[in-house]
């Protein structure tokens, strides 16, 4: 059995040969342990913000992505994972940013004058979008951003697929390729605070800010669809520690039917899709799963995800992926603590299938590597099914 | 109206999040000569401790919550300079800031407006802000309290090394420190020797309240 007959195996809540092992994003230093060499792998800014900026202020910016793919495959290559997460087309017209700072840069769009700002922490490896015109501008600068938005005609002539085909040829014969698709919440922006206020005071304007995202986000999900993905995730966090970002009335009203748009798409093409989100999500998963969403990944027991009561709830209507805690054990281990709660969480959950083996989050900056192998390693021991309780 | 229905309508136009409703009512309020004192802790800082208490209810949502100190700052507006005059004070003052290495402000800035809600002077020094800014900080304007928040794992050590430059600075003393954020737990409150720790912004301007009645 490969990966991918594993995987499928699991989506349809059966149980294939093993616990089939997924992971979201691999950052460095984890990546740079197991290639040996630097790279352009993960979420960490250095590698998406920082080398990606130096990039397009080169003209290379082609060249970044080939490289990224390159070392992305390789990586997955070599821990032999099941699936591959981050297949997804890049602009073929990118607005190269204008440095500002040694670690900030600014990006204008020359057609709409809207602007942002990003910064770079050497500290944290965090990358993130501190100000932008929407920002210090309000709804009012929402509003002009969603004309802009509808006025333009989104084309597929403007995207590059090249890096969705690639993953695709090099993984997808034996992997579990997914490509990329969500409803673009601006809860997770620099200025989520106009955009949470905005379900208040300006709805209509919220839905057609989502609307017009959507309506990209459908294009290119098709695209990717056709050229041959296995399943696709939505990466947008919904929630904090607590719960939900905003309520569940508001998921029903804001979010729900347009994901819906995107798991009926998924289903057109008879692929799965898979919500990742932080945070306690226990309030949205009957929405969630009403929406049609697949598989759920995350899981965060931080934030109070209890995956034994949640397999218990809609275990046979939701794939579970998770949840081996990167907040905790695989920041500060022992690996005997790795162990045991790999051991736990696939004794758990693992039993009837529906289930994939996953860090609560990714493997962020902050694990560290000998930690996370452990995590495989036990996974590969134990997670042979039938599974011993 | 009486002046009772008049702080009523204070209060009910905050926790509906009605900022215009707020400003008019609290307008009505100084056109009726009612005490400014008494506008502020009986109708608005009472109306965000019942949005604070519904958001720890899960009652109402971030949004929810926005929007009331919205309309509780539009109606700030109208009351500051009678406080002012008043001689009113506020009931601590708070030094706010995200740590060194993340950038993340919406959590910051919601326990900011949960303190300011609860009648704090609140000082902002921003994102990704190193242990000097915070020791300056405390300089500069004497608070009561110093709140630092995270988002991400790796800027925990972040909060260490700002609870260690305060203690260089011999400033350790004349502060109370709280900490908060996704990855901040008690036991890490604890162990890093801070003097409270708020798992969301409500809870963190109760938990501020009890320690400044208790000093």
């Amino acid at each position: 059995m490969n990966s991918k007959e594993r995987v499928k195996l699991a989506f349809a809540h059966q149980e294939p040969d093993r616990v089939p092992i997924f992971e979201l994003t691999i950052d460095n230093p984890t990546a740079r342990q197991l290639l040996g060499r630097d790279n352009l792998c993960g979420f960490g800014g250095l590698a998406r913000g920082v080398k990606q900026n130096e990039a397009l202020l080169n003209g290379r910016f082609s060249a970044y992505h080939q490289q990224r793919v390159a070392d992305e495959i390789e990586l997955w290559q070599t821990l032999d994972l099941d699936v591959y997460a981050n297949a997804y087309p890049i602009p073929k017209h990118p607005i190269a940013p204008e440095q500002i700072g040694p670690h900030s840069w600014r990006f204008t769009d020359p057609a709409s004058g809207q602007w942002a700002v990003t910064r770079y922490s050497p500290e944290s490896d965090a990358y993130d979008q501190i100000d932008s015109s929407i920002r210090q501008g309000g709804l009012d600068a929402l509003r002009a951003a969603t004309e802009a938005l509808e006025a333009a005609s989104p084309s597929l002539a403007d995207w590059d697929f090249a890096p969705v085909e690639t993953f695709v040829r090099e993984l997808g014969a034996e992997r579990f390729v997914m490509g990329v698709a969500d409803v673009e919440i601006g809860s997770t922006w620099d200025w989520a605070e106009h955009f949470l206020m905005g379900m208040i005071l300006d709805p209509d304007l919220i839905h057609r800010y989502l609307d017009a995202r959507l309506r990209l986000t459908l294009l290119l999900l098709e695209e990717t669809l056709r050229l041959g993905v296995d399943g696709v995730h939505g990466g947008y966090d919904w929630a904090a520690a607590r719960g939900p970002m905003f309520s569940p009335k508001h998921f029903a009203t804001f979010v729900f039917p347009r994901l819906k748009q995107i798991t009926d798409l998924c289903h057109r093409y008879g692929v799965p899709y898979v919500k990742h989100t932080d945070g306690n999500v226990n309030k949205l998963l009957e929405g969630m799963i009403a929406a049609g969403v697949d598989g759920f990944q995350a899981i965060e027991p931080r934030a109070g995800m209890d995956i034994a009561q949640i397999k218990q709830t809609y275990g046979g209507r939701l794939t579970l992926i998770g949840n081996v805690d990167c907040a905790t054990v695989l920041v500060d281990g022992p690996v005997e603590a790795v162990r045991a709660q790999t051991e736990q969480v696939i004794k758990t959950a693992a039993p009837g299938g529906g289930f994939l083996l996953s860090t609560s989050n990714s493997v962020h900056p902050g694990v560290k590597p000998e930690y996370y192998l452990a995590m495989l390693a036990t996974a590969r021991a134990v997670g042979h099914y039938p599974i011993k309780q | 109206m009486d002046h009772a229905e008049i702080l009523d309508q204070i209060y009910d136009s905050i926790i509906d999040g009605d900022k215009e409703s707020a400003r008019a009512a609290v307008q009505q309020a100084l056109d009726a000569h009612l005490p400014p004192g008494e506008i502020l802790h009986e109708a608005m800082i009472a109306a965000m401790r019942e949005v604070g208490k519904l958001f720890e209810e899960q009652e109402i949502f971030v949004p929810e919550m926005l929007v009331a100190a919205r309309a509780m700052q539009g109606g700030l507006e109208l009351l500051r300079p009678f406080l002012v005059a008043a001689d009113i004070q506020p009931i601590g003052k708070v030094v706010l800031g995200t740590v060194k290495g993340d950038m993340h402000d919406i959590g910051k800035n919601l326990v900011g407006m949960m303190l300011e809600g609860a009648g704090f002077a609140v000082v902002d020094i921003g994102v990704d802000a190193p242990p000097d800014n915070f020791v300056a900080a405390i300089r500069d304007h004497q608070p009561d309290f110093v709140g630092m928040s995270a988002l991400l794992t790796t800027t925990l050590p972040q909060m260490i090394a700002t609870m260690q430059a305060i203690e260089a600075a011999g400033l350790r003393q004349q502060v109370k420190i709280m900490v908060g954020g996704a990855p901040v737990s008690a036991e890490f409150a604890d162990a890093i020797g801070a003097d409270l720790f708020a798992p969301d912004a409500a809870t963190a301007a109760n938990r501020a309240c009890e320690m400044i009645a208790s000093l």
